[in-house]
Parts: structure tokens; sequence; C-alpha cells
């Protein structure tokens, strides 16, 4: 009979799938926990627990599962997790559906083979393949990528997918809660980079346009027999003196201004998702995704939720050095570069040239 | 180390200095041989675009020569290194002045004195001292050098060049914007740093007087350097 599976054992947790003869369905919730459902066969009645895995002889009733799983287990809220019917399986079948992929008898060899070696976890009456669920959600392309296969009454039979059709997940919820602030934390990236790249781009301009500037300065500097380095030295403490004193008036001024403008983005996006919403209560929800086999999205029980409106932003000092470094970075480049060209050039050139 | 008096301070063997125009190729000094002795004066001549300016500046090492040595006391400047000479060695006065016009008459020189490695204690008095001496009005001395006349700024940029205090001066035209009184001035100045303390003194001019004051005139034409 089935190997007893520890169902506190994190790895197990993990993973999904490996279930017994009552059969399985597994999803995760809006936030990413993952979430086990499983099938008790005597009545039909889908129960969700959290990472529910089990042998064929070790399927717990829900309330063993509780217990075995301590705080893990997760109620799930209506409306967030559900899994095509399908996927619950009788024990007479030869042909069963999960996820929306149909295996044949045919094929029960090779799942059994594939489950095996792609680490699932098999025991005597089950065999199941897992998936980072969590890691999944994060790439945004979460698949019903788990399968087990049962022994029953000498019987073989597969009673779940190999990870083609995707899971029925409502996360409209976890939308609304974090779209918002998703999108300005997408926007505040952009906005960095292109601070960052504008900003290399005319200080080095103006780093070049105040070396042609001094052309003649350094011309004569040089004339005199002052060393190359040194005068690109002092440039160069020019500059940092600068992006110094930059750094700092940036780092007293930017808790102020990145909580004003984050509050006044987010205000916005919150505005805007929540129109969006509004608009979506008319018609079908986009973000209910079905499984191939026309798993059915249900969205009426799901209850409203507010989105994150409010930021708390935090400067500390790694983020100050970060900034700090980057823009002394810059401003050793936007130098060194224009800097070095001009005294490649002999004092003669210079003083030619400048005029 | 030892000098005799007359041992070359300057010598330029077989000089030779040419510019790339496209696919031209221009030559102003031709195969220039002469060595300059400590304790005078000499003046180079000659109509304009001889090749006067450029041959100061290979001989100031403000610039490399195509072809040939320039030598500081029997050593190459180029192993001496151009920077190094220019910074114990020689000093110019440009016709351009080349003055650092954000700055005083006395902190031009006073600079001048850092980066020369000058050792005097008061930087400042010297400096006061030689802009007397070349005839700046003393309301002058700490004015920024931009709001002074042409000729008081040929006389800063002078001062700056003594102020230098190195074995070779070389001037182009130096008495160009200076009136005949004021000029006279100046090359007393020369003369007597070349004859009372033995600096080696090349001036570029077109002026008569300045000729007629040195001891070697030296004529340069198509590139070749002769002695008058």
């Amino acid at each position: 009979m089935a190997a007893a599976q520890d169902m506190s054992s994190p790895r197990v947790r993990r993973q999904l799938g490996a279930y017994g003869q009552a059969a399985v369905g597994v999803g995760v919730r809006g936030d990413g926990a993952m979430v086990g459902v499983h099938d008790r066969a005597d009545d039909g009645e889908a129960q969700a627990v959290a990472g529910a895995v089990a042998g064929d002889a070790g399927l717990l009733p829900v309330e063993g599962l509780e217990q075995a799983l301590g705080d893990d287990v997760i109620d799930m809220p209506p409306g967030v997790l559900h899994l095509d019917d399908d996927l619950f399986l009788a024990q007479d079948r030869e042909v069963y559906r999960a996820a929306g992929l149909v295996v044949g008898q045919g094929v029960v060899e090779q799942v059994e083979q594939e489950l095996t070696e792609q680490g699932g976890i098999a025991g005597d009456g089950a065999v199941g393949l897992g998936v980072d669920v969590e890691a999944q959600v994060r790439r945004g392309r979460l698949r019903g990528a788990f399968g087990s296969r049962v022994r029953g009454e000498g019987r073989e039979v597969v009673v779940a997918g190999r990870g083609i059709g995707p899971m029925t997940v409502n996360d409209k919820q976890y939308k609304q809660l974090v779209g918002p602030i998703t999108r300005t934390a997408d926007f505040a990236t952009v906005t960095v980079w292109i601070v960052a790249l504008a900003g290399t781009v005319i200080l080095a301009l103006i780093v070049a346009s105040s070396l042609r500037e001094r052309r003649k300065e350094l011309g004569i500097l040089l004339s005199l027999g002052e060393k190359k380095p040194k005068l690109l030295g002092q440039h160069l403490v020019e500059v940092v003196a600068c992006a110094v004193i930059a750094v700092g008036l940036a780092s007293a001024g930017s808790q102020f201004l990145s909580q004003t403008i984050g509050d006044r983005l987010l205000a916005g996006e919150v505005s805007s998702a929540e129109d969006t919403a509004a608009n979506a209560d008319n018609g079908p929800d986009p973000s209910a995704v079905t499984g191939a086999g026309g798993a059915t999205p249900l969205t009426e029980d799901a209850p409203e939720v507010e989105p994150i409106d409010s930021l708390d932003v935090r400067l500390g000092t790694a983020d100050i050095a970060k900034v700090g470094a980057t823009g002394l970075g810059i401003a050793a480049l936007a130098t060194l570069i224009p800097g070095a060209r001009v005294l490649r050039l002999d004092p003669r050139d210079i003083l030619t040239k400048g005029d | 180390m030892t000098f005799l008096p007359h041992a070359p301070v300057l010598e330029l063997t077989e000089v030779t200095r040419s510019y790339q125009s496209g696919n031209r190729k221009r030559t102003v000094l031709r195969g220039i041989s002469y060595a300059f002795e400590p304790g005078r004066m000499y003046a180079v001549i000659g109509p304009s675009g001889s090749g006067k300016t450029t041959l100061l500046s290979l001989a100031s090492g403000l610039d490399s020569p195509s072809a040939g040595t320039v030598r500081f006391r029997g050593k190459d400047v180029a192993e001496l290194g151009l920077g190094r000479y220019r910074n114990r060695h020689a000093a110019t006065v440009f016709q351009s002045l080349n003055l650092l016009t954000y700055m005083t008459a006395v902190q031009n020189i006073t600079s001048a004195m850092e980066i020369t490695g000058v050792q005097r204690g008061n930087k400042n008095q010297r400096a006061v001292e030689l802009l007397d001496l070349l005839g700046v009005d003393a309301g002058d001395h700490n004015r920024r050098t931009l709001k002074l006349s042409g000729g008081q700024q040929q006389r800063v940029a002078i001062a700056r060049a003594l102020a230098c205090e190195v074995d070779i001066l070389f001037a182009d035209e130096p008495t160009g914007s200076l009136d005949h009184e004021t000029a006279g001035g100046i090359i007393s100045v020369f003369r007597k740093l070349a004859h009372d303390e033995g600096k080696c003194v090349v001036v570029v001019t077109h002026s008569r007087e300045v000729a007629a004051a040195s001891d070697e005139v030296l004529q340069l034409k198509r590139g070749k350097l002769s002695a008058r």
C-alpha cells in the first residue's frame, strides 16, 4: 500500500500531486499561496487544504489534513480557486480528464515514467508530479503540471494531467489588490532608468562642454608643465564635489518627494483600476483563466476587494549609498572620458585649436 | 654635474617639422641644427609663415619634431619628458599671452610658481617685485587680467615667465603690443636676464630694436635657419 508521505515536509508541501484513489486537484490562491483540493470519492464534495498530499491509503479527511498540516491549512475563499469537476475522478473509468487534459489508457505508462523522472512523488499506490506553484505564478504561467496515478483494485488509472492545461484560477481579487501598486512600481522602474540614462548623457554633455570652455586653461597649465593626471584629477574633484552636494540634497528631499509623487501616482492608478473594475462588472471577467477542458470560472461569489491605495516609502542608508555610488560613477565617467580626449593633445594643439 | 660657461644649453639637431593636411604633407622646418648657449640673447626673425613660432614650440617643448632631436644640456628632451622640460627648464611668453583671465595678475604669477615648483618663501612678494620691474601699475596687481589692457597683460605674461626661474626663456613677439618706451624696458630686462643671470633668452620678433639688442640674430627662411 502507499508509503506514508510526510505531509509536513516543506518539499512535499511545495509540490503538487501525489494523491490517492480519491483523487485531487491543485491550484493557487490569488496571493500565490498553494492550495490543494481533493475530492472525497464518497460524496464528490471538493475540499480545500494546503499542500494536499496523500497516498492512496493515506487520503485523509479534511479534518485529518488540517491537523497534520497545522498552520499551513489555508481557508480557500470562495471564488478564488475553482477546479473543473472533471478533475475529480471516479474510480472505474479508464480515461480521465484533469484540468482539461484527456489522457488515454495508452499513455499511462509514459505518464508514469515521465512523472517519476521529473521528480514526482511516488508511493505504492500513487505517483505524482509536483511543481513549484509560487514560481510558476510569479512567472505568470501557472499550468496544471501535476499528475498522479492510482492503483486501485488491480487497475491502473491516470487521475491527473501532465501540465498542459492551464489551471482554472480566478485572480481577479489579487489583481484588484495589487494592480495599482504594481503599475506604480513599473512606472517608477521605467522612470528611474530613463532618468539615469538621460542624466548620464546630460552630465556627460555638460562636463564635455565645460572642458571645451576650459580647453585653453588646460593648455596653459600644460604649457607650464602641469601633469595631465593632476589636471584630470582637478576636474574630477570639482565634478565629484558637485555630485556629493547633489546626492546630499537628494537624500534630504527624496523621502518627502518620493512619498508625495508615489501617493499621487498610486491614487491615479487606483482610480483607473476602479474604473476598469466597474466596467468589468458589466462583462465577462477577463482575469479568469479557464482550462483547456473548459473549466467554468466562478466569479459570482468572489467578494470585491479594495485595491491597495497607500504607499509607505522608506529611504534606507543602502538606497542612498547605491544612488550616491551610481551618481559618482556617472560623474567620474562623464569627466574622465572627455577629459582624457582633450589631454591626449599637446599643449600647442590645445592652445592653437582653442583659439 | 658642471657645465662650461659656453657649452650649449639647447641643441637642435636636424630638426624637421611637417604637418599632414589631407593628402598633402607640408614641411615647415627642414633639418635645422643650432646650438643655443647660456648667457646670450637670441633673436629669431623671418617673414610671416616662415615657421618662427613652430621653431619656438619645438625648442620650448610644446611640440615634438617630426625628425631630429632637441637636446637640453645634452639630453634629448623627449627622454627627459616634454612636461618635465617645460616645468623645470623652459618658460614661454606666448604671442597670444595665454593668461588665466579669471585670475589676478599676482595669482597668474604665483600659480605658475606653484606649478613649476619655484622655491620662494613669499611668492606674492616676488610676483609684486616682477610686476613692478615690468612697469605694471600697483593698482593692477590684484585685478583680474581680463580687465587689464593689452600692454599690461603682455607685461604680466612676461612676469609669469620670469617668475618660473628657468634656464631658457622663449618669447614670441613679446613687445608686439607695447609702446617703444615699455618695449625698451622689456628688452633691457631680457638682456639683464641673459647677461647678469646667465639665462638663455630666445625671442621671436619682427622688431628691429629687439633684433639689434640681441647677441645673435637668426633668420628663418623657407624652413632653414641661418645666422646673420
